[in-house]
């Protein structure tokens, strides 16, 4: 069995379940809420599960290899702060609060809780066009991350990539809204998991089990063990921040507190996504133990492809390709309707006061859903220089524009319409232009922005109040 | 040197994700207390 038709036979395998789930889907996704949150009814496994599987791309497994080969084991640290900051307390500090408050102001995207929350129509607004934007530059790279899994791991051509896994994605997501994102998540986090833990076992025995991995990588550099090793704090703590903390400001992941089936749910969900995020620390795991085995790969990305070959079967090769696509595939379509719902009820219906009947809004959803998609795949075959720039502003742009808002809009009744707006402006400006500048001090764009936001939040909140919402005063 | 031949500043890398399952669990079991005690 050659590595390719190991591979074919899975993928065709895994796209016929995946086409298989969003048919089922679609039949639960009959109202408008229903095809944007899944009718506020979903447990706690289908929930964490695919927050992981929209959180993790295929970027984290290939580039999260690739960290892990240039820089050592500090990089472990990355995937433990993903799992501590990006998943458990985000879930305990958010999760319950985001899922009362935005029942009760009967809200169901996150611009439209700034809408609600601030009497703020221009910051609801803003946050849509901001979140509808860098989000489809988001989507340009995961998709370039997917179709480049394709190319290393299976000798794919690029383009071949991009059309399978894109037309996929767009169909299911087309035909079963939120629904079927959240069910493919579910499955597809568990291919993420398994072929994850497959390659682990399968390296820590080729290498001869964990210490006696970290004595020949010591043996390589005592850099490639030590933290913060040869990366320095600076670097390392920063990006640790950014792909952690700016999980908070994310309307894909974030999505998923509106759509769970109640308060209570939160508490084995919260316990379900800490295990399952721990896969997280696994590329970088692997990642700096290739380096024992492959100690001279001139481009770090090929870590994880390059150590599939020489540690794992064919079947086994192709059980990882599954699992890098799935972890892409999942991203992209979480991403592709929040981009649709930001554009339909936040700008169309909420902001330019237009009025849909539930089937056109669902219909609208999904005309909008398939044009993003594939205006998405069209950028990612060829992409425009702007797009590739922009790319590295799309998550410290969103993050910074609705991080603060959304957490003192839940805890301080003092966040005031004028302090939302005023930290919105500041907190995505100040990261496109310190990202413009190429990251001063480096700093990455996400902290300058953030600290802006902080700053210009609190501040014009003192000065210039307003009332709090009746919903926000009620005990619980 | 902490196990397996690693550094413990690197070490606790694992132990902080270990410790984020304990506080997920402790948080659980607070929360179920707290809505028991609200009832009463």
């Amino acid at each position: 069995m050659s590595l390719f038709n190991a591979c074919l036979t899975v993928l065709i395998l895994y796209v016929a379940a995946l086409v298989g789930i969003g048919i089922w889907s679609a039949k639960k996704a009959r109202t408008a809420d229903d095809f944007v949150i899944g009718g506020r009814k979903l447990g706690p496994w289908v929930t964490a599960l695919s927050f992981i599987a929209v959180y993790f791309s295929s970027v984290l497994i290939i580039g999260g290899g690739g960290f892990g080969y240039k820089f050592g084991m500090s990089t472990v640290w990355i995937g433990a702060i993903n799992v501590l900051v990006g998943c458990t307390l985000c879930w305990i500090v958010l999760g319950k609060r985001v899922r009362i408050l935005t029942e009760r102001m009967g809200v169901n995207t996150i611009s439209g809780f700034f809408m609600k929350r601030y009497g703020s129509p221009e910051a609801g607004i803003f946050s849509a066009l901001v979140i509808f934007l860098f989000l489809i530059i988001y989507n340009v790279s995961v998709v370039k991350g997917m179709a480049h899994a394709f190319e290393v791991l299976m000798g794919l051509p690029y383009w071949g990539g991009v059309l399978i896994s894109g037309l996929v994605i767009i169909f299911y997501v087309v035909l079963g809204g939120y629904q079927a994102v959240v069910w493919t998540g579910l499955a597809q986090a568990w291919v993420m998991i398994f072929s994850l833990l497959l390659l682990t076992f399968s390296t820590l025995n080729a290498v001869g089990g964990l210490g006696e991995g970290m004595r020949r990588l010591a043996e390589a550099g005592p850099g490639y063990v030590d933290t913060p090793g040869t990366w320095g704090w600076a670097g390392l703590v920063s990006y640790c921040l950014v792909v952690s903390f700016g999980v908070w400001g994310m309307p894909q992941l974030l999505i998923r507190f509106y759509s769970i089936k109640d308060a209570k749910t939160f508490r084995l969900g919260t316990i379900i996504v800490t295990v399952g995020a721990a896969i997280a620390v696994l590329p970088y795991l692997n990642g700096a133990l290739a380096r024992v085995l492959l100690p001279n790969l001139e481009n770090p990305d090929l870590a994880i492809p390059s150590l599939s070959r020489i540690v794992l079967s064919p079947w086994g090769s192709a059980v990882l390709l599954a699992g890098v696509v799935a972890a892409g595939m999942s991203t992209f379509a979480g991403v592709l309707i929040i981009i649709s719902s930001s554009l339909v009820r936040d700008v169309y219906i909420n902001g330019l006061k237009r009025k849909l009947t539930g089937p056109q809004e669902v219909l609208a959803n999904r005309v909008i859903t398939a044009v993003v998609g594939v205006i998405g795949l069209l950028m990612a075959l060829k992409p425009p220089a702007l797009i590739l720039v922009l790319t590295a502003f799309s998550w410290a742009v969103i993050a910074s524009t609705n991080l603060w808002p959304l957490l003192f809009g839940i805890y301080w009744r003092g966040a005031s319409r004028a302090g939302a707006f005023a930290s919105m402006l500041a907190g995505s400006l100040t990261a496109v232009a310190w990202t413009w500048r190429g990251n001063p001090f480096g700093i990455h764009g996400f902290i300058a922005g953030s600290v802006a936001g902080l700053v210009v939040l609190v501040a014009v909140s003192l000065v210039k109040r307003s009332a709090a919402p009746p919903a926000l005063l009620e005990k619980g | 040197m902490g196990p397996f031949n690693m550094p413990w500043l690197t070490f606790s890398a694992f132990l902080v994700v270990g410790l984020s399952v304990v506080l997920a669990a402790a948080w659980a079991v607070h929360d179920i207390r707290n809505s028991n005690e609200n009832k009463r």
